[in-house]
């Protein structure tokens, strides 16, 4: 690891190598060793780290909890969890269940034409009514 | 007989019929093949009786892990009563989408979070958001009253330049910095991979950086 390397780690993971990813911790301990310059900007990165850091986590207190386990117990026995389509829909990725809806759609509408025969134009009725008549009637006694 | 056959025998013995139940196992413990076992009352146990319809399963989930979840709310928003609603409304999802949560790619709590920080996220566009209540009270009372005044100042301005970025940015810092999770469990809470979370921290921490020492100058 260069130290132009290890800066551009410290700016990205923070100033405890310990928090690197585990690849990058051997090289990252042989580098501080030999740089006092890098102990050094570790050193800076490190009060920034705790700058960041910020205050201890907010208190919630007891009461605050009660109450909203209370509230959020009576929201839920109101409301309905998912159904079993949403569930299956639902762990699916957005696109493959926007195709299986547009596929099953053009399955159902391909069905449906296949079951029922198109109905003719009232026209064409008339005409092979009228071919009909002309071949029974052409003038000819029988 | 089996630890899965007892184990089947138990939620048979406990949950009688009740298919969505079942369900709710088959889509938490299918990735792993695990079944239920031990104690009982892992998270994932517990999801599974969730997702079957169990309050009772859903009030205990909602104990454990209350706490935490508002805590978490609230770095984000720096707001209490948004903290809460948050924290009501991410739980109110767990209970509805329970089956979805799929136990071979998250965690319940990385769940759970990814809940809090999505809310939390679009809670923070609204107007009306303060952040610099999020200071809080952060210094040692036993320091001397200038050294307690220099602290609450340094800490409203981190506030202040933390409010100012990008909520994604803001996000990973609460993550990594404040909350003291893993690069790997706050990447995976952001739904990134570590490289693009590595990234987006180093843009935070740069900015950061920028907005405080600008303040300094100015």
């Amino acid at each position: 690891m260069t130290d132009e390397d290890f800066l551009r780690h410290l700016d990205e993971h923070g100033a405890e190598p310990e928090r690197w990813p585990p690849e990058l911790r051997a090289a990252a301990d042989a580098v501080l060793a030999r740089s006092p310059a890098l102990r050094a900007a570790r050193e800076e990165a490190l009060s920034f780290d705790r700058l960041l850091a910020g205050p201890p986590p907010p208190t919630v207190e007891e009461a605050r909890v009660a109450r909203l386990l209370a509230a959020v117990g009576t929201a839920a026995r109101r409301t309905p969890q998912d159904t079993l389509v949403m569930l299956l829909l639902g762990r699916m990725p957005r696109r493959l269940a926007a195709g299986l809806g547009a596929a099953l759609l053009a399955l159902g509408w391909l069905a449906g034409s296949m079951a029922v025969p198109a109905p003719a134009p009232r026209g064409q009725e008339v005409a092979l009514l009228g071919d009909e008549v002309a071949t029974l009637f052409d003038g000819e006694s029988r | 007989m089996d630890g899965g056959t007892l184990a089947a025998g138990r939620l048979w013995h406990r949950w009688h019929w009740r298919p969505r139940g079942l369900l709710g196992i088959v889509l938490v413990h299918g990735g792993h093949g695990a079944f239920l076992s031990g104690d009982g009352d892992s998270d994932g146990e517990l999801m599974a009786r969730v997702a079957g319809g169990d309050a009772a399963a859903f009030d205990r989930l909602a104990a454990r892990h209350m706490r935490r979840a508002v805590a978490l709310a609230q770095r984000m928003t720096g707001n209490p009563s948004d903290a809460d609603e948050i924290a009501q409304e991410a739980f109110l999802r767990v209970w509805q989408h329970a089956g979805r949560w799929d136990a071979a790619r998250a965690a319940f709590t990385t769940w759970l979070y990814r809940i809090v920080m999505n809310l939390a996220i679009d809670r923070g566009r609204r107007p009306g958001w303060s952040p610099l209540e999020a200071a809080g009270d952060p210094v040692d009372e036993s320091a001397d009253p200038l050294a307690r005044i220099a602290e609450r100042e340094t800490a409203a301005r981190v506030n202040q330049a933390l409010a100012a970025l990008p909520d994604r940015q803001r996000a990973a810092v609460v993550l990594f910095h404040q909350e003291g999770l893993s690069l790997r469990q706050a990447s995976e809470i952001l739904a990134m991979s570590e490289s693009a979370f590595a990234s987006l921290l180093a843009r935070a921490r740069g900015a950061l950086k920028t907005a405080l020492a600008a303040e300094k100058t100015a």
